[in-house]
């Protein structure tokens, strides 16, 4: 059964609504997960996902369905859960912006061109790669990619026809020495086709060179450090230390938190600049978030400036702000969310090599395995780390983890480099219990002084700048 | 109790019996659900939702292949995408399991389904207003909601049988912003597949927010700590990593000989029990259709045994120990059911007074972040209390612990008599000693 954006339409007009959204998705999905003695996985998949919102003075109805047999009945039901509260002097959420968008992404390789055989046999020869080291204990080659046909539309009257392919890799080996267990990996995706998976035969080569060599390294001693985190990690700590800060919904609300927000405060030095832009052609990229508002490139801060903040149509309208198009579900049946897109730190002023001069004695902290705050803290985890000394890489570290107060450390952000790169891949964000959603974040090589990091034993400052 | 027949199981057998194959087995979910939800204090809306799915494994040739649909209407492709998928499917050559006596236990309460909407407002209100009489600067968010359930497995070897599981939830969330800027957000939540009292739960965040009223500072060493159920449930997630046939048969267990040894304190006994009624990890079979049974993981801190589902068990010359977990969109997994640590014999009062000067835990942030493969851990403390001769001082702020939950949790730790659930697990309070860092 397919889905005709006229008839959703139709359905839209007989009921009586302030605002009103209907968003559906088919999709058909190939998974394939490898490991050093077993293929692990290997299935397709087709969904139907959907769901109906409804608002109505202040609240909101919503159902969601996996059969489109139930559209009827999700918008009745929809509806009347709309009804169960009124709200005095709630706001309009309706007539924001009308868009009417049919798209397909760009594929150099359509996923669906390429035979299960011929994709068993690329993942095949990375794995090999994963699996020729005698310190490689596990492999694991992961390969994802889902056709979509995405349905959107809205009582303001906008349409969203949008034909996704999204496809990724991730490859990781886990090494062993000894009682030591090191796993590392690296992992890339986006909108795109096949041709995102086919020759990364160097990334397997690095992914397995790197988690031998970690194994062998030790681990670093609990510290407070000034560090240099490299444009991957610097990409992370600005989606976990102001980028979910950004999010609206944990401020439209809150008297205190809009007094602690509130634009034009400053939050870190002059060469500080961070975007999020859900217009570039990252993981992040969308044509209009989950409510049929276009995305936009936003300054969150700029000069060191708060300059505004991510935003869905309701908590736009409830702090009198313009919508950025920044609500986003995982899925046809979840919620729409305030969430980013492609965040990153715009370029600075200084080459890596002089912030590297800058640092003279401290941590150089290289790739990402995960972030996550809690607004006010925050936490990121490299891939691995070096000691630098009189400006130089050193000895090399395996896993630790950087924490730290989201004012403090953009405070102590020193010096910007100018080599901004952005990174998608197989994971993503979660909030609210939606993950893993698309994202991409990055940015130049940042100088932060005064971080925590844990490790090994307990520890309090242990360098000190040039 | 839902209309089961909505699922057309009965086409699904038929369709599936035509099939050339080694053997099939057929995973079908059917799930109800319904949330109403406040947020900043006020209500915010009601959720509802209604999802179907199939899993469909077929073994040709003794390969394995796998597929799934939401709509039945795809059943044949669906079919043959299994069957293609299994050219490439890893060997498998056991035999699925055919239909068994299974232990009885309580999954389901028609009870917590006699409930409307308004109740749910209205004991939501109820937290709000409770926790906002005792601190009217806090804003909480609340969920109260239930899930009408039934799950079916039929397969090649005559196995059809299914059971249907209530579950209600309920999460508060209660932020503050001290007049030092500092921000203090207290989580609490409760499944369960009965009815349970909320009120316990209001109870638990008012007194957290009284133990964050004021920031303090320690320095950076080496202390004793008590781990609240909550933040133990995380530390239990590390123990547990590693006790599982696949991580075992892949070798990337730490437990890998030391099966039979002492590896923990004398104390801790871990159970695996999904005979509990009523729990949220509770079942009378497995999703691969073995029955379930209660099982001693670690006993006095001897490692005694791992968690099994059919393809490990065959790897690894063992039985299926019934903890095969699966959605209908994906492959069955080894999962624990509810994990229950024996409880000690000193109060969570006399603890904190046998601790003198140290830390409570209770929200860690980033936990899941380090190497947990090895049994090591770092993590920020998002919800932690400084505690001096007996007496909680206030929050810690800007810190973090690092440590290893094997040489942490050796014979000098010390177990509370009280227990409380977190998640699908029945833990206690516990003190042991910890690496502290700060800035």
């Amino acid at each position: 059964m397919s889905v005709d954006p006229m008839d959703l339409q139709k359905k839209l007009k007989s009921i009586k609504a302030e605002y009103a959204e209907i968003r559906i998705s088919k999709g058909f999905s190939t998974t394939i997960h490898l490991s050093k003695r077993m293929i692990e996985t290997c299935k397709v998949g087709t969904s139907t996902q959907g769901s109906v919102r409804v608002y109505n003075k202040g609240c909101w109805g919503f159902f969601a369905f996996t059969s489109l047999d139930m559209v009827d009945y999700a918008v009745q039901q929809a509806l009347q859960l709309s009804h169960i509260q009124k709200k005095e002097n709630a706001p309009t959420l309706s007539l924001l912006q009308t868009n009417v968008i049919k798209e397909k992404t760009k594929t150099l390789i359509p996923p669906n061109a390429v035979s299960l055989e011929e994709k068993m046999h690329v993942l095949t020869e990375y794995n090999d790669i994963l699996k020729d080291n005698k310190l490689v204990e596990n492999t694991n080659v992961l390969y994802r990619d889902s056709l979509t046909q995405y349905v959107l539309c809205n009582t303001d009257g906008s349409v969203l026809e949008y034909d996704r392919s999204f496809c990724g890799l991730s490859l990781s080996a886990i090494a062993k020495d000894g009682t030591v267990i090191q796993p590392y990996g690296e992992s890339d995706a986006n909108y795109a086709g096949f041709e995102i998976v086919k020759d990364r035969h160097t990334m397997a080569e690095e992914v397995v060179r790197t988690a031998t060599e970690l194994v062998l390294a030790p681990q670093i001693k609990s510290g407070v450090y000034d560090v240099i985190a490299d444009s991957k990690l610097a990409g992370v700590f600005i989606h976990e230390a102001f980028g979910h800060l950004s999010e609206a919904d944990f401020v439209y609300e809150n008297p205190r938190m809009k007094e602690i927000m509130v634009i034009g405060k400053r939050f870190g030095p002059d060469i500080l600049n961070v975007v999020d832009d859900g217009t570039l052609p990252y993981a992040g990229y969308i044509p209009c978030d989950d409510e049929g508002i276009k995305p936009a490139k936003t300054y969150l801060i700029k000069n060191g400036i708060l300059h505004s903040r991510l935003h869905s149509r309701e908590t736009a309208v409830k702090m009198g702000e313009e919508v950025t198009g920044n609500a986003r579900a995982i899925t046809a049946s979840a919620s729409p969310i305030v969430r980013m897109t492609n965040t990153y730190i715009e370029n600075g002023d200084s080459t890596v090599e002089e912030l590297f001069e800058k640092l003279w004695n401290g941590i150089y902290v290289v790739g990402a395995l995960g972030g996550q705050t809690n607004l006010e803290m925050f936490t990121f985890t490299p891939a691995y780390a070096y000691e630098v000394k009189k400006g130089k890489k050193t000895k090399k570290f395996r896993e630790c983890m950087l924490t730290g107060n989201v004012f403090v450390t953009l405070a102590n952000i020193e010096a910007i480099a100018n080599d901004c790169t952005l990174f998608g891949g197989l994971g993503g964000c979660g909030k609210q219990g939606q993950a893993p959603l698309p994202v991409s974040s990055g940015g130049p090589h940042i100088l932060i002084k005064n971080v925590l990091i844990g490790g090994k034993g307990a520890g309090s400052r242990k360098t000190k700048s040039k | 109790m839902l209309e089961v027949e909505k699922l057309n199981l009965s086409r699904v057998q038929e369709t599936c019996g035509k099939q050339k194959s080694r053997w099939w087995d057929v995973f079908a979910e059917y799930a109800v659900h319904k949330t109403v939800s406040f947020k900043n204090n006020v209500f915010y809306g009601v959720r509802e939702s209604e999802i179907k799915g199939y899993g469909i494994r077929m073994n040709v040739d003794d390969k394995t292949g796998f597929s799934f649909c939401n709509d039945i209407s795809m059943l044949d492709a669906v079919i043959e995408y299994a069957r293609e998928t299994a050219r490439y499917g890893e060997i498998e050559d056991y035999d699925l399991p055919a239909m068994q006596a299974a232990p009885h236990v309580e999954c389901y309460d028609a009870k917590i389904f006699n409930k409307d909407t308004q109740y749910y407002q209205d004991k939501l209100q109820k937290v709000v207003d409770t926790i906002r009489s005792v601190y009217s600067d806090c804003m909480v968010d609340a969920g109260f909601g239930c899930v009408d359930g039934y799950m079916h497995l039929v397969n090649s070897r005559g196995f059809d049988g299914g059971y249907s599981y209530s579950r209600q939830g309920s999460t508060i969330s209660a932020l503050r912003i001290l007049p030092d800027g500092s921000r203090v957000q207290i989580y609490e939540s409760i499944t369960w597949n009965s009815d349970f009292n909320i009120d316990d739960l209001t109870k638990r965040v008012i007194q957290k927010l009284k133990f964050s009223e004021r920031s303090v500072k320690m320095p950076f060493g080496n202390y004793y700590v008590i781990f609240t159920p909550k933040a133990f449930g995380q530390i239990m997630g590390v123990v547990l990593q590693g006790l599982t046939g696949r991580s075992i048969e892949r070798g990337v267990s730490r437990y890998i000989g030391k099966f039979g040894e002492k590896v923990f304190g004398k104390q801790f006994t871990v159970y695996d029990n999904p005979l509990i009624n009523f729990a949220p990890g509770s079942c009378p079979f497995d999703d691969e259709g073995i029955p379930a049974q209660n099982k001693t993981i670690i006993e006095n801190g001897y490692v005694k045994t791992y968690i099994a589902h059919l393809q490990s068990a065959r790897l690894l010359h063992t039985h299926p120990t019934g903890n095969a977990s699966r959605g209908y969109a994906t492959l069955p997994h080894e999962s624990f059911s509810n994990i229950v640590v024996e409880p000690g014999t000193t109060s969570f009062n006399d603890m904190i007074v046998q601790m003198g000067t140290g830390i409570i835990i209770d929200q860690f942030i980033g936990f899941g972040q380090s190497n947990t493969l090895m049994g090591n851990f770092s993590a920020n403390l998002d919800l932690a209390w400084l505690v001096v001769q007996g007496e909680v001082k206030g929050r810690l702020l800007n810190s973090m612990v690092s440590g290893d939950v094997t040489m942490m949790l050796n014979d000098k730790i010390v177990l509370s008599s009280e227990r409380e659930w977190s998640g699908n697990a029945y833990l206690p309070y516990v003190l042991c000693r910890i690496n502290y860092s700060t800035t």
